[in-house]
């Protein structure tokens, strides 16, 4: 139960906003997400009728960048998802959450680093 | 800035005052029904400004029965140097264990208990048993968060926070019929009428430099009965804390370390590394009564064997870095960010002004002596005498606020609402406001720093009386100077207009007690003049009024001792 | 040595915006010594909070660069950046300057039927203590510093906030305690609305973890 030596008085608080942005990165993924999956919908609705717009749809879902941007969101937004699970539900103690945030980054980048190599030229 | 009585609100008890004697008070008024109208006016937030939460020490009660009633009385009133009233103490040790379980079981206020799980009674200085129940050193907080959360959950309790009754009102057929109060969050004035008036504002002397009441505390209850014309008693009894931190660069100065470091085996040093307390009291040392203690720190310092500073040492290292830690970690804490450590070194402190004894004077139904005008917790006098016991002080506040709320919930339902003379509120706010304006006048801010320099070297640990009468003198100067006051621009929450407002109440209170230790030739309990160092065989209560033309007619009075004489504890004299 | 200080200042009848200071300091100097430096001598309109000025009442909460801190236990040598900007807290109505209205946070607090209920009138005490963590978070000041914290307080009107919610728990897991509550923290308003962000108990400064409190209440509804 013993606490750090330094009094409060003389702590300063740090890393308040990692917390806040995976937050609302969150929600901003997941909009981007529905509105991404509402568009490629419609796409291919719209490609159901006329064949000749499929090439157009698809050319640019398989350019690279376009791959490792949705890499990102969707990575992103899933593995924060799940660690966001983790601790509202309390697999982890909450306080040592921004080391999680920071490590879903780091996987989150090289993921999409991975897929635009792969991809890419 | 309006002059304006913007509201009249009618209630059946109005309460001044937020914390323990208040809150108590208004939640046992309001316990049965029908529930009289109950009214608080705090001058801060509920719960959280005041000197009840600051307690660390803890709450005297029996409890034990290895322990006694008697016990608890005799040490009550041997320390208060038979100038107690002793129905009121009677009534403390009485009521304190009811108190106790009413706390715990009622209020979720959960004490700290042995290994057995037995409630942990700690010892304190001056007292013969162990009796103290605490929380960790944190006691305060735990019992008025729980009482906080108690009111707020009440429905049928209204309170004003950032509101301070400025006025007591005298009802047309006499007595007291309510107050005249400023809402600092709107900056309106507005008129109370009550049947029953209940001054729990908490004392606290902060006119000394050193001092550790709460910031916002300026003896109002006090200074609002003398105006009123009601009885006042033993002002002159102030008590010095012993250790109290010295941090001159921080408003943290004064702050006080509890007692329960001397009742844990801390020691004194002054400069040379002595235990000076050998000099002073040979057989409790450290765990004499606060009031010797206090004398010792302070000649110590005076006759130049103090630390740079001006202070002397408090030392509890010996016990090892961990245990003073889980005795005592908010200390702990509060000596580190005043840049020493409480846990593995000495710590510097000085006498600071934490409680006075005296105040408005009370029967055993928190009754003044003007009809409708009630008083408990530290604006009463009497339950102490000549100085207070440590966990004496919330006990009072909660016994009798307790009682206070008790007594009224049955006199409220038989009494008359009492009529006000507007007028007379009106002219009250008239006089006030003229001598508060936005450009002109002395600033309330250095007129307190000369306050507190004046009654500290004058009128403080050790008092003469070629000083009390300067003190006088000079403190009727300043009280001139503060009939015309700076305080900017608004009424809206205007922090120099409230500073103004307590330095008035600070100034009357202070000229009271200089004029009190003056006419007291004698020492007793806390009051030490140095050229009257013997105490008078009998013990005597200076009573003291208001008289037309605004000073005090002074009076001496035997206190009851109904319980207990002196000559059955044979001389007590030869103890200070 | 000096500092500059940077104070918000504004109310319901006043316009709004930051005025700066300077003011001296010491390494034992605190925020609240540098706000009094600045009533006292330079200012006498500003308007903030403060009592015990030890840590004990939870009255003085500011933000201090961007920060929740007690100003009476908040070093002005610690506090980083070139000044030292001082805002009221957030999610509360503002009376002037860095003064705040506490009610709504006591509000939503006695909503969550935060207090203790026992019909227990007895002359006895409990024969224990209670377990551990729940000791120690019991020892919450209702400073408000977390509730301002709060990115979902401010969002959501009627969340209960971590303070109250913490309470919710030492309350529950009290034995002598008979009040319900669960319909009420069983629910958006209550435990299930937090969103873990754990920034309220970054900020506590008795060390309290409410974000911890609110899991064990969650967790006990999937259990």
């Amino acid at each position: 139960m013993k606490g750090p030596s330094l009094p409060y008085a003389l702590r300063w608080v740090r890393g308040m906003d990692i917390a806040r942005w995976a937050h609302r990165l969150q929600r901003w993924s997941g909009l981007f997400l529905t509105a991404f999956a509402m568009w490629h919908s419609l796409q291919l609705y719209r490609s159901a009728r006329d064949p000749s717009l499929l090439a157009n749809h698809l050319a640019l879902l398989y350019n690279p960048w376009f791959m490792a941007a949705i890499t990102l969101v969707v990575g992103f937004h899933g593995l924060n998802g799940l660690r966001q699970l983790v601790y509202e539900v309390g697999i982890l103690g909450i306080t040592s959450q921004r080391r999680l945030i920071l490590v879903v980054k780091v996987l989150v980048l090289l993921l999409a680093f991975g897929v635009l190599a792969w991809r890419g030229g | 800035m309006s002059l304006e009585i913007t509201e009249e609100l009618t209630v059946d008890i109005l309460i001044l005052g937020g914390g323990g004697a208040a809150l108590m008070c208004a939640l046992h008024a309001t316990d049965q029904v029908p529930t009289p109208r109950v009214l608080m006016v705090v001058k801060g937030l509920l719960g959280k400004s005041g000197c009840t939460r600051m307690v660390q020490g803890g709450m005297n009660a029996v409890l034990n029965p290895k322990d006694s009633l008697e016990a608890h009385f005799r040490d009550t009133v041997v320390g208060g140097a038979f100038l107690n009233d002793q129905e009121l103490v009677w009534l403390l040790v009485t009521r304190a264990p009811r108190v106790v379980f009413e706390l715990e079981n009622r209020y979720g206020v959960l004490f700290d208990r042995d290994e057995y799980g037995r409630i942990h009674q700690k010892p304190f200085a001056g007292q013969s048993f162990n009796r103290t129940v605490h929380k960790g050193d944190l006691t305060g907080i735990e019992v008025m968060e729980r009482l906080r959360e108690a009111v707020w959950a009440c429905s049928s309790l209204a309170f004003l926070e950032d509101a301070q009754a400025v006025a007591l009102l005298p009802g047309k057929k006499g007595g007291i019929g309510g107050a005249l109060v400023l809402d600092h969050r709107s900056g309106r004035f507005l008129v109370v009428r009550a049947k029953a008036t209940v001054l729990a504002t908490g004392g606290g002397p902060t006119f000394y430099r050193f001092s550790t009441p709460s910031r916002e505390k300026s003896l109002d209850g006090t200074a609002l009965a003398y105006r009123a014309g009601a009885e006042l008693m033993d002002l002159e009894m102030i008590q010095f804390h012993p250790t109290g931190l010295v941090c001159p660069d921080s408003e943290l100065n004064g702050a006080v370390l509890e007692e329960g470091l001397r009742g844990a085996g801390a020691v004194l040093l002054n400069a040379r590394g002595e235990r000076f307390m050998v000099r002073y009291d040979p057989t409790r040392m450290e765990r004499s009564t606060r009031d010797i203690v206090a004398r010792a720190a302070y000649l110590e310092i005076m006759e130049g064997r103090g630390t740079p500073q001006g202070g002397v040492y408090i030392d509890i290292s010996h016990l090892g870095r961990e245990k003073v830690e889980a005795m005592f970690p908010g200390m702990v804490e509060r000596t580190r960010m005043a840049g020493y450590d409480l846990a593995t070194g000495p710590v510097e402190v000085c006498p600071t002004a934490h409680f006075i004894m005296g105040g408005v004077r009370i029967d055993e139904m928190c009754r003044t002596s003007l009809p409708g005008l009630y008083a408990a917790g530290e604006d009463a006098a009497g339950v102490h005498g000549a100085n207070r016991l440590g966990g004496n002080g919330i006990a009072e506040s909660l016994v009798f606020g307790a009682l206070a709320g008790e007594v009224l919930r049955e006199e409220v339902t038989e009494k008359a609402l009492p009529e006000v003379d507007i007028l007379y509120a009106r002219e009250a706010v008239r006089e006030l406001m003229n001598g508060l304006s936005a450009e002109q006048g002395e600033s309330p801010t250095d007129l307190w720093v000369e306050l507190k320099d004046l009654m500290w070297s004058h009128v403080g640990v050790v008092r003469e009386e070629a000083l009390l009468r300067e003190a006088v003198r000079r403190l009727e100067e300043l009280r001139e100077r503060a009939k015309q006051l700076r305080v900017g621009p608004t009424n809206q929450f205007n922090l120099t207009l409230m500073q103004a407002l307590s330095l008035r109440n600070a100034m009357e209170v202070a000229w009271l007690v200089a004029q009190s230790a003056l006419h007291r030739n004698e020492s007793r309990g806390a009051h030490f003049r140095r050229d009257q160092p013997r105490s008078w065989d009998a013990p005597k209560n200076l009573v003291l009024r208001r008289s037309p033309d605004g000073k005090p007619s002074f009076e001496w009075r035997s206190p009851r001792m109904t319980r207990l004489q002196p000559e059955e504890l044979g001389k007590w004299n030869e103890r200070s | 040595m000096e500092r500059k200080v940077v104070i918000w200042r504004g109310g319901p009848d006043s316009g709004s915006g930051f005025a700066e200071y300077k003011v001296p300091f010491t390494p034992r100097s605190t925020v609240l010594d540098a706000l009094l430096y600045v009533q006292r001598k330079l200012d006498p309109t500003l308007a903030f909070r403060y009592a015990c000025r030890k840590g004990m009442c939870g009255t003085c909460g500011i933000r201090v660069n961007g920060v929740e801190r007690l100003a009476c236990s908040t070093h002005l040598s610690v506090v980083p950046g070139k000044e030292v900007r001082l805002e009221p807290l957030r999610h509360l109505p503002i009376i002037r300057d860095l003064a705040v209205d506490f009610t709504p946070f006591f509000q939503r607090w006695v909503r969550l039927n935060g207090a203790f209920v026992s019909s227990d009138a007895g002359d006895h005490l409990y024969g224990s203590s209670l377990p551990e963590p729940l000791v120690r978070w019991r020892e919450c000041i209702s400073c408000g510093l977390c509730y301002s914290a709060c990115d979902t307080v401010g969002r959501a009107t009627s969340f209960a906030g971590p303070a109250a919610l913490n309470r919710a728990l030492t309350l529950a897991l009290d034995p002598r305690d008979e009040g319900n509550r669960w319909h009420r923290v069983d629910r958006i308003e209550g435990a299930l609305g937090c969103h873990a962000m754990g920034v309220c108990t970054l900020v506590c400064p008795k060390g309290l973890d409410p974000a911890t409190a609110i899991q064990r209440l969650r967790w006990r509804r999937l259990v």
